[in-house]
């Protein structure tokens, strides 16, 4: 791992991301391998290059995953959950490298369990019934399609806010993020005063708010329209065309 | 794709009046270089496929390997009296690839539902085509192939979950924003995955009200939220698309990409959800 990301791009350690992506493609188009074949010492530089991109754009995640390393050399509890169980977002990607992640909310992220949203880890209460408690064992065991398997044989007569509030889980733990957050929003409903299920809720539109920061300054309410063949011309011969055979390509 | 006949396509697409001139002319260009790229490599009845979804691709390619590009001015056969200027490069040569796959299959489709023999004579036109892009991309076409199938066996299923069909578009629109199999993989999977499964759900939110009146499939018909409320929901499902967007080193044209991701994406559901002044409230 190299020590100095900020140093490998040319930036001062408060570079902006913008910044920091300039920086590499400046780099990159020096160094990249299509213009040096078989040039060792190119390839090591853009391989360095790289990993200063990723830890400059990521400053935290890499400190934390320096530690965690650490941590598993030494045999620590971050080392215990095994990767076979681990979520790894829709279409089977890790998301954690980069950014928002799933990871982060189920706490097998790099923070650990310091990271874990308290009721994430869903505790059997004494009015459980079997079937809920083997649902939340196999919440825990990151076992999410069993758990929302047994969740859909209890009958709707049994689906309590309890119930909404596992099933989030169980459907959030396996990407099934309409599902989940509708069903975490009956839970709060019909349990107004739970404040686990307010904050998982909170939660689950983490994502949601990551994207409303990145979104800042743009309009979403947006409903005007531009056709971009009408801005070159009058006609809309194209466009009648088009509309013939039923396609819109403007 | 089967029952609900819907067009999928279009909410890839930028807010103009959001954009300076000279972005404004570049968003054109490279509209104008796929439409024209699609016309030389696979004919004039491919150019009927163009969307604002694959020149999103094109330009989002673009920025993030920044290839040669060929520029200049062209005249075409719709707008002949006017000279247009395009840019175009290796991207845009995979996005009229993955466009014509795109059409193909769409043709096939609306044959299937809706039998237009319109559709029937465009397929005929661009199997050829398609062939030849099968042979460019054979294990795309293969996932574009098996993911519509999926979509329709879940819809005549009337699978109730969302999520099922959603994940179907996604894992499709993944598949086309690997270009290279390169360390940004995973960021444009993350990317491509989301957008499609936002699509879906988008589209089928904007239907909602369409399909319960005339008593067909709709996966969101179980769902508590309005559109309004679905808002929210579909912005965790953009949020890992957005994360991983921003984590791409992309400078060229990144102003206009983000005003389709943030702004543009919404054009068409706001349109769709929102009821225009005029129109009387049910």
């Amino acid at each position: 791992m190299i020590d100095d990301p900020y140093k490998v791009l040319g930036v001062p350690p408060n570079a902006g991301q913008d910044e920091i992506k300039k920086a590499y493609r400046r780099l990159a188009k020096q160094y990249h391998p299509d213009l040096h074949p078989d040039d060792p010492e190119a390839a090591r530089k853009m391989n360095e290059i790289n990993e200063a991109y990723d830890m400059a754009m990521n400053p935290e995640k890499y400190a934390a995953r320096r530690a965690q390393q650490q941590r598993q050399y030494t045999g620590g509890a971050a080392g215990q959950q095994s990767g076979q169980n681990r979520y790894q977002g829709p279409g089977g990607w890790a998301s954690s490298d980069w950014g928002f992640g799933f990871d982060d909310f189920f706490g097998f992220g790099f923070g650990g369990a310091q990271q874990q949203a308290a009721g994430a880890r869903p505790q059997p209460e004494p009015q459980d019934a079997p079937e809920i408690r083997r649902v939340i064992t196999y919440i825990n065991a990151g076992q999410y399609q069993e758990a929302v398997y047994l969740l859909t044989r209890i009958p709707s007569t049994g689906r309590n806010a309890r119930w909404y509030y596992l099933s989030a889980l169980a459907n959030y733990g396996q990407g099934n993020t309409v599902q989940a957050v509708d069903q975490m929003q009956r839970a709060v409903q019909m349990d107004p005063n739970n404040q686990t299920y307010r904050q998982l809720l909170q939660q689950f539109r983490q994502a949601g708010q990551a994207y409303e920061r990145n979104a800042q300054g743009f309009d979403m309410q947006a409903m005007d329209l531009q056709k971009i063949c009408l801005g070159l011309c009058a006609a809309q011969c194209c466009c009648s065309a088009c509309s013939m055979f039923g396609f819109r390509c403007c | 794709m089967k029952e609900r006949g819907h067009n999928m396509f279009g909410y890839v697409q930028a807010n103009l009046k959001d954009l300076s001139e000279e972005e404004q002319a570049r968003y054109r260009a490279v509209y104008c270089g796929l439409c024209r790229t699609l016309g030389r490599r696979y004919g004039a009845p491919a150019r009927m496929g163009l969307t604002y979804d694959l020149t999103f691709l094109t330009l989002l390619l673009g920025s993030l390997y920044e290839p040669e590009e060929e520029t200049g001015t062209f005249r075409c056969l719709p707008h002949p009296w006017r000279e247009h200027e395009y840019a175009a490069s290796e991207c845009t040569d995979y996005a009229a690839d993955m466009t014509v796959a795109l059409v193909y299959f769409k043709c096939l489709d609306d044959w299937e539902d809706e039998r237009k023999f319109s559709r029937k004579i465009y397929a005929g036109w661009l199997k050829r085509s398609y062939e030849k892009v099968k042979e460019l991309w054979p294990g795309k076409c293969r996932v574009i192939e098996d993911q519509l199938n999926a979509l329709s066996r879940l819809e005549n299923a009337r699978d109730p979950s969302p999520d099922a069909a959603a994940g179907c578009f996604g894992k499709l629109m993944e598949e086309l924003f690997v270009y290279r199999a390169d360390r940004w993989e995973d960021r444009l999977r993350a990317l491509g995955n989301g957008l499609g499964r936002y699509i879906y759900l988008a589209d089928a939110m904007a239907d909602r009200e369409r399909d319960r009146r005339r008593g067909s499939y709709n996966p969101l018909a179980d769902l508590d939220a309005g559109p309004e409320d679905f808002r929210s929901t579909l912005t965790v499902v953009l949020g890992g698309a957005s994360q991983a967007f921003e984590s791409l080193p992309l400078v060229q044209d990144v102003h206009i990409l983000r005003n389709i991701l943030y702004s543009g994406l919404w054009l068409k559901y706001n349109r769709a959800v929102r009821p225009a002044p005029q129109k009387e409230k049910v």
